[in-house]
Protein backbone atom coordinates (compact mmCIF):
# COMPACT_ATOMS: atom_id res chain seq x y z
CA UNK A 1 0.00 0.00 0.00
CA UNK A 2 1.19 3.48 -0.87
CA UNK A 3 2.37 5.46 2.12
CA UNK A 4 -0.02 8.23 3.10
CA UNK A 5 1.58 11.63 2.61
CA UNK A 6 -0.62 14.18 4.38
CA UNK A 7 -1.01 17.77 3.30
CA UNK A 8 -0.67 20.06 6.30
CA UNK A 9 -1.16 23.79 5.99
CA UNK A 10 0.57 25.88 8.65
CA UNK A 11 -0.29 29.54 9.15
CA UNK A 12 2.72 30.91 10.97
CA UNK A 13 3.33 34.28 12.56
CA UNK A 14 6.03 36.38 10.91
CA UNK A 15 7.52 37.45 14.24
CA UNK A 16 7.72 34.13 16.09
CA UNK A 17 7.07 30.84 14.42
CA UNK A 18 8.25 31.85 10.97
CA UNK A 19 11.47 33.11 12.50
CA UNK A 20 11.71 29.83 14.43
CA UNK A 21 11.30 27.98 11.11
CA UNK A 22 14.12 30.12 9.72
CA UNK A 23 16.24 29.26 12.73
CA UNK A 24 15.47 25.57 12.31
CA UNK A 25 16.63 25.89 8.69
CA UNK A 26 19.86 27.70 9.50
CA UNK A 27 20.48 25.19 12.31
CA UNK A 28 20.16 22.39 9.73
CA UNK A 29 17.25 20.81 11.58
CA UNK A 30 14.92 18.88 9.34
CA UNK A 31 11.14 18.69 9.55
CA UNK A 32 8.58 16.95 7.31
CA UNK A 33 8.34 18.57 3.91
CA UNK A 34 4.61 17.98 3.54
CA UNK A 35 3.95 20.85 5.93
CA UNK A 36 3.33 23.92 3.82
CA UNK A 37 4.04 27.15 5.63
CA UNK A 38 2.02 30.25 4.95
CA UNK A 39 3.58 33.28 6.56
CA UNK A 40 1.10 35.75 8.06
CA UNK A 41 1.94 38.96 9.87
CA UNK A 42 0.06 37.77 12.97
CA UNK A 43 -2.09 34.76 13.89
CA UNK A 44 -4.78 37.35 14.64
CA UNK A 45 -5.25 37.77 10.90
CA UNK A 46 -6.00 34.10 10.29
CA UNK A 47 -9.66 34.23 9.46
CA UNK A 48 -11.55 31.03 10.33
CA UNK A 49 -12.44 30.93 6.66
CA UNK A 50 -8.80 30.33 5.75
CA UNK A 51 -8.85 27.25 7.95
CA UNK A 52 -12.16 25.99 6.63
CA UNK A 53 -11.11 26.61 3.06
CA UNK A 54 -7.92 24.66 3.62
CA UNK A 55 -9.94 21.69 4.90
CA UNK A 56 -12.48 21.96 2.09
CA UNK A 57 -9.68 22.05 -0.44
CA UNK A 58 -8.42 18.75 0.90
CA UNK A 59 -5.88 19.59 3.60
CA UNK A 60 -5.46 16.77 6.12
CA UNK A 61 -4.38 19.09 8.91
CA UNK A 62 -4.09 22.78 9.67
CA UNK A 63 -1.66 24.34 12.10
CA UNK A 64 -1.78 27.87 13.38
CA UNK A 65 1.28 28.90 15.26
CA UNK A 66 2.09 32.24 16.81
CA UNK A 67 3.76 34.04 19.67
CA UNK A 68 3.39 32.99 23.26
CA UNK A 69 0.54 34.70 25.12
CA UNK A 70 1.69 38.17 26.11
CA UNK A 71 4.40 38.29 23.42
CA UNK A 72 2.22 39.29 20.45
CA UNK A 73 3.83 41.93 18.27
CA UNK A 74 0.36 43.45 17.86
CA UNK A 75 -0.51 43.13 21.56
CA UNK A 76 -3.47 40.73 21.37
CA UNK A 77 -3.56 39.05 17.94
CA UNK A 78 -2.72 35.63 19.34
CA UNK A 79 -5.58 35.89 21.84
CA UNK A 80 -7.95 36.52 18.94
CA UNK A 81 -6.53 33.46 17.19
CA UNK A 82 -7.03 31.41 20.33
CA UNK A 83 -10.70 32.37 20.52
CA UNK A 84 -11.25 31.58 16.86
CA UNK A 85 -9.59 28.19 17.13
CA UNK A 86 -11.72 27.31 20.13
CA UNK A 87 -14.81 28.11 18.11
CA UNK A 88 -13.57 26.23 15.06
CA UNK A 89 -12.93 23.18 17.20
CA UNK A 90 -16.61 23.34 18.17
CA UNK A 91 -17.86 23.81 14.64
CA UNK A 92 -15.66 21.49 12.58
CA UNK A 93 -16.68 18.18 14.25
CA UNK A 94 -20.34 18.96 13.43
CA UNK A 95 -19.42 18.64 9.79
CA UNK A 96 -17.35 15.54 10.21
CA UNK A 97 -13.89 17.13 10.43
CA UNK A 98 -12.09 15.78 13.51
CA UNK A 99 -11.04 18.60 15.79
CA UNK A 100 -7.56 17.12 16.24
CA UNK A 101 -6.82 17.96 12.62
CA UNK A 102 -6.66 21.59 13.69
CA UNK A 103 -3.84 22.61 15.98
CA UNK A 104 -2.78 25.84 17.66
CA UNK A 105 0.71 26.18 19.08
CA UNK A 106 2.90 28.94 20.44
CA UNK A 107 6.47 28.78 19.17
CA UNK A 108 8.81 31.68 19.98
CA UNK A 109 11.40 33.08 17.57
CA UNK A 110 14.26 31.34 19.36
CA UNK A 111 12.57 27.93 19.50
CA UNK A 112 13.96 26.41 16.29
CA UNK A 113 14.35 22.99 17.89
CA UNK A 114 10.82 23.07 19.26
CA UNK A 115 9.54 24.08 15.83
CA UNK A 116 11.10 21.03 14.19
CA UNK A 117 9.79 18.75 16.95
CA UNK A 118 6.24 20.12 16.81
CA UNK A 119 6.13 19.76 13.02
CA UNK A 120 7.39 16.18 13.15
CA UNK A 121 4.94 15.24 15.89
CA UNK A 122 2.02 16.89 14.09
CA UNK A 123 2.88 15.11 10.87
CA UNK A 124 2.98 11.76 12.70
CA UNK A 125 -0.38 12.44 14.31
CA UNK A 126 -2.03 13.30 11.01
CA UNK A 127 -0.55 10.20 9.36
CA UNK A 128 -2.04 8.15 12.18
CA UNK A 129 -5.45 9.78 11.66
CA UNK A 130 -5.39 9.04 7.96
CA UNK A 131 -6.56 11.18 5.04
CA UNK A 132 -9.37 13.65 5.65
CA UNK A 133 -12.79 12.89 4.20
CA UNK A 134 -12.70 16.08 2.12
CA UNK A 135 -9.60 14.87 0.33
CA UNK A 136 -11.21 11.49 -0.26
CA UNK A 137 -14.52 12.86 -1.46
CA UNK A 138 -13.20 15.90 -3.31
CA UNK A 139 -15.79 17.99 -1.52
CA UNK A 140 -15.41 21.06 -3.69
CA UNK B 1 -47.53 48.30 36.33
CA UNK B 2 -50.15 46.61 34.19
CA UNK B 3 -52.97 48.24 32.28
CA UNK B 4 -55.87 46.77 30.39
CA UNK B 5 -56.30 47.37 26.66
CA UNK B 6 -60.00 47.16 25.90
CA UNK B 7 -62.23 48.15 23.01
CA UNK B 8 -65.92 48.82 23.20
CA UNK B 9 -66.59 46.38 20.31
CA UNK B 10 -64.46 43.74 22.06
CA UNK B 11 -62.21 43.78 19.02
CA UNK B 12 -58.60 43.03 20.01
CA UNK B 13 -57.25 44.51 16.74
CA UNK B 14 -59.10 47.77 17.18
CA UNK B 15 -58.25 47.84 20.89
CA UNK B 16 -54.56 47.65 20.03
CA UNK B 17 -54.89 50.31 17.35
CA UNK B 18 -56.58 52.57 19.89
CA UNK B 19 -53.80 51.88 22.39
CA UNK B 20 -51.10 52.75 19.88
CA UNK B 21 -53.01 55.80 18.73
CA UNK B 22 -53.16 57.13 22.27
CA UNK B 23 -49.50 56.34 22.73
CA UNK B 24 -48.59 58.30 19.59
CA UNK B 25 -50.70 61.24 20.70
CA UNK B 26 -48.57 61.55 23.83
CA UNK B 27 -46.10 64.40 23.75
CA UNK B 28 -43.28 62.08 24.73
CA UNK B 29 -43.58 59.95 21.57
CA UNK B 30 -42.72 61.42 18.17
CA UNK B 31 -43.13 58.33 16.01
CA UNK B 32 -44.25 54.74 16.19
CA UNK B 33 -42.58 51.90 14.30
CA UNK B 34 -44.86 48.92 13.74
CA UNK B 35 -46.27 46.67 11.01
CA UNK B 36 -48.79 48.51 8.83
CA UNK B 37 -51.01 47.15 6.06
CA UNK B 38 -50.17 48.94 2.84
CA UNK B 39 -52.96 50.82 1.10
CA UNK B 40 -54.93 48.81 -1.48
CA UNK B 41 -52.83 45.77 -0.76
CA UNK B 42 -52.71 42.83 1.61
CA UNK B 43 -49.00 43.27 2.20
CA UNK B 44 -47.93 44.23 5.68
CA UNK B 45 -44.64 46.08 6.13
CA UNK B 46 -42.90 47.57 9.15
CA UNK B 47 -43.54 51.30 8.90
CA UNK B 48 -42.79 54.47 10.77
CA UNK B 49 -46.02 56.27 11.68
CA UNK B 50 -46.20 59.87 12.83
CA UNK B 51 -49.86 60.65 12.08
CA UNK B 52 -52.11 59.12 14.78
CA UNK B 53 -54.94 58.83 12.25
CA UNK B 54 -52.88 56.42 10.16
CA UNK B 55 -52.70 53.96 13.03
CA UNK B 56 -55.93 52.43 11.77
CA UNK B 57 -53.86 50.53 9.20
CA UNK B 58 -51.53 49.11 11.86
CA UNK B 59 -51.56 45.33 12.22
CA UNK B 60 -49.08 44.39 14.96
CA UNK B 61 -50.48 40.85 15.26
CA UNK B 62 -50.57 39.11 11.91
CA UNK B 63 -48.95 36.10 10.24
CA UNK B 64 -46.97 38.47 7.97
CA UNK B 65 -43.26 38.65 8.71
CA UNK B 66 -41.57 40.05 5.60
CA UNK B 67 -38.37 41.10 7.35
CA UNK B 68 -36.79 40.96 10.76
CA UNK B 69 -37.15 44.63 11.74
CA UNK B 70 -34.13 44.66 14.05
CA UNK B 71 -31.93 45.91 11.25
CA UNK B 72 -34.36 48.71 10.43
CA UNK B 73 -34.54 49.73 14.07
CA UNK B 74 -30.75 49.70 14.13
CA UNK B 75 -30.81 52.17 11.24
CA UNK B 76 -33.33 54.30 13.09
CA UNK B 77 -31.27 54.46 16.24
CA UNK B 78 -27.55 54.18 15.51
CA UNK B 79 -27.21 57.97 15.70
CA UNK B 80 -29.11 60.49 17.78
CA UNK B 81 -32.21 61.98 16.16
CA UNK B 82 -33.39 64.01 19.15
CA UNK B 83 -36.77 62.34 18.76
CA UNK B 84 -38.39 59.58 20.74
CA UNK B 85 -39.64 56.61 18.76
CA UNK B 86 -41.66 53.70 20.11
CA UNK B 87 -40.93 50.47 18.25
CA UNK B 88 -43.18 47.42 18.29
CA UNK B 89 -41.17 44.25 17.80
CA UNK B 90 -41.73 40.52 17.89
CA UNK B 91 -39.62 38.66 20.50
CA UNK B 92 -37.10 37.44 17.89
CA UNK B 93 -36.77 40.95 16.47
CA UNK B 94 -36.27 42.30 19.96
CA UNK B 95 -33.51 39.81 20.75
CA UNK B 96 -31.78 40.56 17.44
CA UNK B 97 -31.95 44.29 18.10
CA UNK B 98 -30.48 43.89 21.58
CA UNK B 99 -27.58 41.96 20.01
CA UNK B 100 -27.04 44.84 17.56
CA UNK B 101 -27.10 47.29 20.48
CA UNK B 102 -24.35 45.24 22.14
CA UNK B 103 -22.35 45.59 18.92
CA UNK B 104 -22.93 49.34 18.93
CA UNK B 105 -25.08 49.18 15.81
CA UNK B 106 -28.14 50.60 17.51
CA UNK B 107 -29.09 52.40 20.68
CA UNK B 108 -31.96 52.19 23.14
CA UNK B 109 -31.40 55.81 24.17
CA UNK B 110 -34.18 57.36 22.09
CA UNK B 111 -36.38 54.30 21.77
CA UNK B 112 -39.26 52.87 23.71
CA UNK B 113 -39.17 49.14 23.07
CA UNK B 114 -42.61 47.56 22.97
CA UNK B 115 -42.52 43.78 22.87
CA UNK B 116 -45.45 41.61 21.92
CA UNK B 117 -46.33 37.98 22.48
CA UNK B 118 -45.37 36.33 19.23
CA UNK B 119 -48.30 35.92 16.82
CA UNK B 120 -46.28 33.39 14.73
CA UNK B 121 -45.73 33.83 11.02
CA UNK B 122 -46.04 32.19 7.65
CA UNK B 123 -43.16 32.26 5.22
CA UNK B 124 -43.37 35.23 2.84
CA UNK B 125 -44.46 33.10 -0.12
CA UNK B 126 -47.06 31.26 1.98
CA UNK B 127 -48.37 34.54 3.33
CA UNK B 128 -48.82 35.91 -0.19
CA UNK B 129 -50.78 32.75 -1.13
CA UNK B 130 -52.75 32.83 2.13
CA UNK B 131 -53.97 36.40 1.57
CA UNK B 132 -55.48 35.31 -1.74
CA UNK B 133 -57.30 32.36 -0.19
CA UNK B 134 -59.92 33.69 2.20
CA UNK B 135 -57.62 34.95 4.99
CA UNK B 136 -58.86 35.33 8.56
CA UNK B 137 -59.94 38.74 9.78
CA UNK B 138 -57.41 40.39 12.12
CA UNK B 139 -59.55 39.72 15.19
CA UNK B 140 -60.21 36.12 14.23
CA UNK B 141 -56.49 35.55 13.72
CA UNK B 142 -55.57 36.99 17.11
CA UNK B 143 -58.22 34.90 18.84
CA UNK B 144 -57.22 31.75 16.99
CA UNK B 145 -53.49 32.08 17.53
CA UNK B 146 -53.61 33.01 21.20
CA UNK B 147 -56.14 30.34 22.08
CA UNK B 148 -53.62 27.82 20.65
CA UNK B 149 -56.42 26.18 18.73
CA UNK B 150 -54.80 26.16 15.33
CA UNK B 151 -51.89 24.09 14.10
CA UNK B 152 -52.08 25.39 10.54
CA UNK B 153 -53.58 28.49 8.96
CA UNK B 154 -56.08 27.66 6.22
CA UNK B 155 -53.86 24.72 5.35
CA UNK B 156 -50.62 26.72 5.46
CA UNK B 157 -47.96 25.51 7.88
CA UNK B 158 -46.44 28.14 10.13
CA UNK B 159 -42.78 28.90 9.59
CA UNK B 160 -40.52 26.20 11.03
CA UNK B 161 -38.59 28.88 12.91
CA UNK B 162 -41.83 29.85 14.70
CA UNK B 163 -42.90 26.31 15.45
CA UNK B 164 -39.51 25.57 16.98
CA UNK B 165 -38.97 28.89 18.77
CA UNK B 166 -38.19 28.41 22.44
CA UNK B 167 -38.77 32.02 23.47
CA UNK B 168 -41.85 33.47 21.79
CA UNK B 169 -42.41 35.90 24.67
CA UNK B 170 -41.25 39.51 25.00
CA UNK B 171 -37.96 40.19 26.83
CA UNK B 172 -35.76 43.27 27.33
CA UNK B 173 -38.67 45.61 26.70
CA UNK B 174 -39.95 48.87 28.14
CA UNK B 175 -43.55 47.78 27.60
CA UNK B 176 -44.76 44.22 26.94
CA UNK B 177 -48.13 43.47 25.39
CA UNK B 178 -49.43 40.19 26.76
CA UNK B 179 -51.97 37.97 25.05
CA UNK B 180 -50.93 34.43 25.97
CA UNK B 181 -52.93 33.15 28.91
CA UNK B 182 -55.06 36.29 28.91
CA UNK B 183 -58.84 36.24 28.53
CA UNK B 184 -59.09 38.32 25.35
CA UNK B 185 -62.81 38.94 25.76
CA UNK B 186 -61.85 40.90 28.86
CA UNK B 187 -59.12 42.87 27.06
CA UNK B 188 -55.38 42.56 26.56
CA UNK B 189 -52.66 43.59 28.99
CA UNK B 190 -49.80 46.06 28.62
CA UNK B 191 -47.11 45.68 31.27
CA UNK B 192 -44.37 48.19 31.96
CA UNK B 193 -40.90 46.71 32.32
CA UNK B 194 -38.90 49.89 32.88
CA UNK B 195 -39.36 53.32 34.42
CA UNK B 196 -39.82 54.89 30.98
CA UNK B 197 -42.48 52.31 30.17
CA UNK B 198 -44.25 52.86 33.48
CA UNK B 199 -44.37 56.64 33.00
CA UNK B 200 -45.85 56.21 29.53
CA UNK B 201 -48.50 53.76 30.68
CA UNK B 202 -49.39 56.07 33.56
CA UNK B 203 -49.90 58.97 31.15
CA UNK B 204 -52.34 56.89 29.09
CA UNK B 205 -54.73 56.86 32.03
CA UNK B 206 -56.15 53.46 31.20
CA UNK B 207 -57.65 51.04 33.75
CA UNK B 208 -55.13 48.98 35.71
CA UNK B 209 -55.06 45.23 35.27
CA UNK B 210 -54.03 42.30 37.39
CA UNK B 211 -51.47 39.70 36.46
CA UNK B 212 -53.15 37.02 34.29
CA UNK B 213 -53.50 33.76 36.21
CA UNK B 214 -52.94 31.26 33.42
CA UNK B 215 -50.06 32.99 31.73
CA UNK B 216 -47.16 31.12 33.36
CA UNK B 217 -48.80 27.78 32.69
CA UNK B 218 -49.55 28.67 29.05
CA UNK B 219 -46.00 29.91 28.52
CA UNK B 220 -44.61 26.69 29.96
CA UNK B 221 -46.78 24.57 27.65
CA UNK B 222 -45.74 26.53 24.57
CA UNK B 223 -42.08 26.40 25.57
CA UNK B 224 -42.19 22.65 26.13
CA UNK B 225 -43.92 21.91 22.83
CA UNK B 226 -41.60 24.19 20.85
CA UNK B 227 -38.47 22.90 22.60
CA UNK B 228 -39.46 19.38 21.67
CA UNK B 229 -39.98 20.40 18.04
CA UNK B 230 -36.68 22.30 18.14
CA UNK B 231 -34.79 19.26 19.39
CA UNK B 232 -36.23 17.09 16.62
CA UNK B 233 -35.35 19.73 14.02
CA UNK B 234 -31.77 20.10 15.29
CA UNK B 235 -31.27 16.33 15.30
CA UNK B 236 -32.60 16.14 11.75
CA UNK B 237 -30.35 18.95 10.50
CA UNK B 238 -27.40 17.49 12.41
CA UNK B 239 -27.91 14.13 10.70
CA UNK B 240 -28.18 15.79 7.29
CA UNK B 241 -24.98 17.83 7.68
CA UNK B 242 -22.65 15.65 9.72
CA UNK B 243 -20.04 15.38 7.01
CA UNK B 244 -18.65 17.77 4.45
CA UNK B 245 -20.19 15.73 1.65
CA UNK B 246 -23.63 15.91 3.28
CA UNK B 247 -23.14 19.59 4.03
CA UNK B 248 -22.42 20.22 0.37
CA UNK B 249 -25.51 18.26 -0.60
CA UNK B 250 -27.53 20.31 1.91
CA UNK B 251 -26.41 23.48 0.16
CA UNK B 252 -26.35 22.23 -3.40
CA UNK B 253 -29.02 24.73 -4.41
CA UNK B 254 -26.99 27.66 -3.07
CA UNK B 255 -26.02 30.20 -5.73
CA UNK B 256 -24.03 32.52 -3.43
CA UNK B 257 -26.66 35.26 -3.59
CA UNK B 258 -25.90 36.04 0.08
CA UNK B 259 -29.53 36.82 0.74
CA UNK B 260 -29.27 34.89 4.01
CA UNK B 261 -26.51 37.28 5.02
CA UNK B 262 -28.63 40.27 4.08
CA UNK B 263 -31.76 39.02 5.81
CA UNK B 264 -30.29 37.77 9.06
CA UNK B 265 -30.10 40.70 11.48
CA UNK B 266 -27.21 39.27 13.44
CA UNK B 267 -24.96 38.84 10.41
CA UNK B 268 -23.60 42.09 11.65
CA UNK B 269 -20.18 42.90 10.10
CA UNK B 270 -20.12 46.37 8.61
CA UNK B 271 -17.74 45.21 5.94
CA UNK B 272 -18.37 41.68 4.77
CA UNK B 273 -15.41 39.52 3.82
CA UNK B 274 -17.43 38.18 0.90
CA UNK B 275 -17.45 41.67 -0.62
CA UNK B 276 -13.73 42.10 -0.31
CA UNK B 277 -10.90 40.93 -2.49
CA UNK B 278 -10.42 37.78 -0.41
CA UNK B 279 -12.61 35.86 -2.84
CA UNK B 280 -11.97 38.04 -5.86
CA UNK B 281 -9.53 35.57 -7.37
CA UNK B 282 -7.46 36.13 -10.48
CA UNK B 283 -8.87 34.50 -13.62
CA UNK B 284 -5.84 32.25 -13.82
CA UNK B 285 -6.61 30.97 -10.33
CA UNK B 286 -9.99 29.57 -11.44
CA UNK B 287 -8.36 27.90 -14.41
CA UNK B 288 -5.67 26.41 -12.20
CA UNK B 289 -8.29 24.92 -9.89
CA UNK B 290 -10.14 23.47 -12.86
CA UNK B 291 -6.91 22.03 -14.29
CA UNK B 292 -5.96 20.55 -10.93
CA UNK B 293 -9.29 18.87 -10.28
CA UNK B 294 -10.66 18.33 -13.77
CA UNK B 295 -13.80 20.21 -12.82
CA UNK B 296 -14.36 23.17 -10.52
CA UNK B 297 -17.87 24.40 -9.80
CA UNK B 298 -18.56 28.13 -10.08
CA UNK B 299 -19.55 29.59 -7.68
CA UNK B 300 -16.97 27.55 -5.97
CA UNK B 301 -17.60 27.41 -2.25
CA UNK B 302 -21.19 27.36 -1.16
CA UNK B 303 -21.18 26.04 2.36
CA UNK B 304 -18.92 28.81 3.67
CA UNK B 305 -21.51 31.40 4.23
CA UNK B 306 -23.50 29.44 6.76
CA UNK B 307 -20.65 28.58 9.05
CA UNK B 308 -21.11 31.23 11.70
CA UNK B 309 -18.82 33.20 13.95
CA UNK B 310 -16.17 34.64 11.69
CA UNK B 311 -15.77 37.86 13.54
CA UNK B 312 -14.96 36.99 17.10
Amino acid sequence: MEKFEPVIIAFVCNWCTYTAADLAGTSRLSYPDNIRLIRVMCTGMVDPQYVIKAFLEGADGVLISGCHPGDCHYINGNYKARRRIKLLKEILPRFGIEKDRLRLTWIGASDGIEFAEVMTKLNDQIIEMGPSQTRLSKAI
Amino acid sequence: MMIKIVHEDKSPAKGLQQFFKQLLKLQEIDALFLPVRLKESNSIMPSLVTDPERIEDAVPFSPAFPINSARMVSRLSYKASKRKTAVVLRPCEMRAFIELVKLKQGSRQELILIGIDCPKALTSSDYAAYTKKDPLEDDAYIEAIFSQKIETLNGFQFSTACDTCENPFPVNTDISILLHGVDLSDGMIAESKSDDGRLLLESLKMPEAESPENRDETMMQIKEANSKANKIMMEDIGARTDSIVKLNTFFDQCINCYNCRNMCPVCYCKECVFNTDVFNHQPVQYLQWAEKKGVSSCPQIRCFIILPGWRI
